[in-house]
């Protein structure tokens, strides 16, 4: 093993995590006083240009690496969904940027969680075998449950990150059990036990797979379901979106779901459609019931929400239930194209939904002390900040998938996908739980537009917040116009991924 | 013969244990059994030749772990009351009991008699392949850990404002 050119490999890793050890370094170092007005700009500079330098080296990577014995495998597939989550952070980043400084709160350590997270999530993308699936797992959630409970003085933002600790803990056993089981399973099968997805692969191929094989392939979904918000695992979702800090939210809202689909993926392929053939019957009905019960559920419970936060939460569990049926799609015709479909479907859903939470942190000032905003507080707000209210316009249609969004095609790639497969039944369902959904986003367009104000609200003055927006706006737009080009490049790196 | 009877005396002992920590009356009892337990359990873990992880065990869990336990315990001043448990059967708990019941009898059934032998679990092969095929995820804890440590700071962290 050629330890130095496999640490040269793994540069976007320790790039992040040098760069979150610097701004820790800078924070301690930067005296005990409370942060006066733009003096962490520095560490957002820092931050931003440690989540950049990763994601272009990246993006820089020629062919499939397999490094530290199949620890880490760099692949299409690794890329484009750890590009995509390095994104989410890069956002949570800026828009942390402006919510900090209203509220008042340390910026350091932020930054540094969220640069931890998204090492976890790249380790999660890029992992080679379960160990490393789980490590970085457990790496992004440990961030995130802090990153959730880090306005210290609410009690709300105190119980979302416990529900979400003990929730999550809970479901990380379950995953680890389920590992423990393939483990012994690849070895009673191909007589070396091993923890690679390869070998997984090759023992799942060929082999008859007892009951503890799949009880591990269960528990292990299990654990990755809950991680995605699916329904019967979605519970703690809409109590830890309403509690955390809104750039917390944005950001676990995004990129774990991100890192989470790319292990759901990888594993997915090793076990259940291993060596390119298609999955059983069984499996693909297991996950397209996982994905009806979880749009459908996911947006009839939104539409009752009268708070934006709680709303959004459901509208993510609903959104993780249409990637759930491109996951079905792949399963039952495993060809690149489904993947293409689920990586830009996550892609646009990233920039729209951080968009959307950039919009309800502009309504969060320090003096409200609310965890929510009512919807209905919004009235009259896209008069007064026509660039906003368009924005958040926007970022409504392509969640409710209007076309020219990202929104849009990302939904149409992943029911053509499932169409193409022939699971038509499925995408009737789909596109009505999609027009259930089309509801409750437009009606806060409605209420922005045609409502009129009761009070006066008053919105954050932010530099980084308007350019965090607009960046959003632009991504939404430029992919909802252009999507053959992420196409274009997807088709690129996935080829050849599924050998 | 003697690895028999030393699985089944740990076996009994590892159940009367679990039983006794679900069944105690207040939390520092449970806590002592849980200890009784995972000491019971390395006895399982010597006999699959795997002294490394019964080391471990006894180390890590009913060493510094259980004293972590205890000591929220005797900080929180928990007392009687604070184990008392709704004693009410619900549909949940009855089909959980259930599922777990026979899970466990597909699990016990699938492994048994597949007369595989246990992986070299020494302290030197675990060692090696800690620095060879598991050197990524050697690493990689260390940030695990670092984040841990981070978050705590975080949470913990009293300011003076």
């Amino acid at each position: 093993m050629n330890i130095l050119g496999d640490l040269g490999g793994l540069s976007p890793l320790w790039i992040l995590v040098l760069t979150a050890l610097a701004v820790l370094l800078l924070t301690v170092t930067g005296g005990d006083k409370r942060p006066a007005p733009g003096s962490s700009t520095h560490l957002a500079v820092l931050s931003l240009v440690g989540l950049f330098t990763a994601g272009v080296l990246l993006w820089n990577v020629e062919g499939t690496r397999t490094l530290f014995s199949g620890a880490i495998v760099i692949d299409g597939i690794g890329v484009l969904f750890g590009l995509t989550s390095l994104c989410g952070a890069f956002f949570g980043v800026v828009f942390a940027a402006a919510y900090l400084q209203e509220h008042g709160l340390s910026h350091g350590e932020f930054f540094s969680l969220v640069l931890f997270a998204a090492v976890g999530m790249l380790m999660v993308a890029l992992a080679g075998d379960l160990l490393t699936l789980f490590i970085g797992i457990e790496t992004m959630s440990l961030a995130v449950y802090v990153l959730a409970g880090y306005r210290r003085s609410s009690r709300r933002s105190q119980e979302a990150a416990l529900k979400y600790f003990v929730y999550g803990a809970f479901a990380s056993a379950f995953a680890l059990f389920g590992i423990a089981l393939l483990y012994g399973e690849v070895g009673r099968l191909s007589g070396t036990p091993a923890l690679t997805f390869k070998a997984l692969g090759a023992a799942f191929l060929g082999h008859e797979v007892s009951v503890a094989g799949f009880i591990g392939v269960a528990m292990l979904l299990c654990g990755l379901g809950f991680k995605i918000a699916a329904v019967p695992f979605h519970m703690w979702a809409p109590d830890v979106y309403e509690g955390a800090p809104t750039p917390s939210t944005a950001f676990m809202a995004v990129g774990i779901k991100t890192a989470a689909f790319a292990g759901v993926l990888r594993f997915v392929a090793a076990t259940l459609i291993a060596g390119g053939e298609r999955g059983t019957e069984t499996a693909i009905q297991i996950f397209e019931v996982l994905g009806v019960l979880t749009m459908v559920l996911g947006n009839l419970l939104a539409i009752r929400q009268t708070q934006i936060k709680r709303m959004l939460a459901y509208s993510s569990i609903a959104h993780a239930g249409y990637v759930l049926v491109g996951v079905a799609a792949f399963i039952a015709e495993p060809k690149s194209y489904a993947v293409e479909a689920v990586a830009y479907y996550l892609f646009g859903y990233t920039a729209m939904t951080l968009g959307a939470f950039g919009v309800v942190l502009a309504f969060e000032r320090g003096e409200d002390r609310r965890p929510d905003l009512p919807i209905e507080r919004l009235a009259g707000t896209g008069h007064r900040y026509p660039a906003f209210g368009l924005a958040m316009a926007l970022f409504m249609f392509s969640l409710a998938g209007i076309p020219p969004t990202a929104g849009f095609f990302g939904k149409l790639a992943l029911f053509s996908a499932a169409v193409a497969a022939g699971r038509t039944s499925v995408v009737i369902i789909a596109v009505l739980a999609s027009a259930i959904g089309a509801f409750y986003y437009l009606r806060v367009t409605v209420v922005m537009y045609m409502r009129a104000a009761g009070t006066e609200e008053k919105r954050v003055e932010s530099a980084w917040l308007s350019a965090g927006l607009w960046l959003c706006a632009a991504l939404t737009l430029v992919f909802g116009l252009l999507p053959d080009t992420y196409f274009a490049i997807a088709k690129r790196l996935v080829t050849g991924w599924l050998g | 013969m003697i690895e028999i009877v030393l699985f089944y005396v740990g076996a009994v002992a590892a159940i009367l244990g679990a039983a006794g920590v679900v069944l105690a009356r207040t939390p520092l009892r449970g806590a002592l059994w849980l200890i009784f337990t995972l000491c019971a359990v390395a006895v399982l873990y010597l006999l699959l030749e795997a002294p490394f992880v019964a080391a471990m065990q006894v180390l890590v869990y009913a060493g510094a772990i259980m004293v972590l336990f205890v000591f929220v315990i005797m900080l929180l001043n928990l007392g009687p009351e604070a184990g008392a448990r709704p004693a009410y059967v619900s549909v949940a708990k009855a089909s959980g009991l259930l599922a777990c019941v026979y899970l466990g009898w597909r699990l016990v059934a699938a492994l048994s008699g597949s007369g595989q032998k246990a992986v070299d679990g020494s302290v030197k092969n675990i060692g090696v392949l800690l620095v060879t095929d598991y050197l990524f995820a050697f690493e990689a804890v260390s940030v695990l850990l670092l984040v841990a440590v981070v978050g705590a700071v975080v949470l913990g962290l009293r300011r003076l404002s």
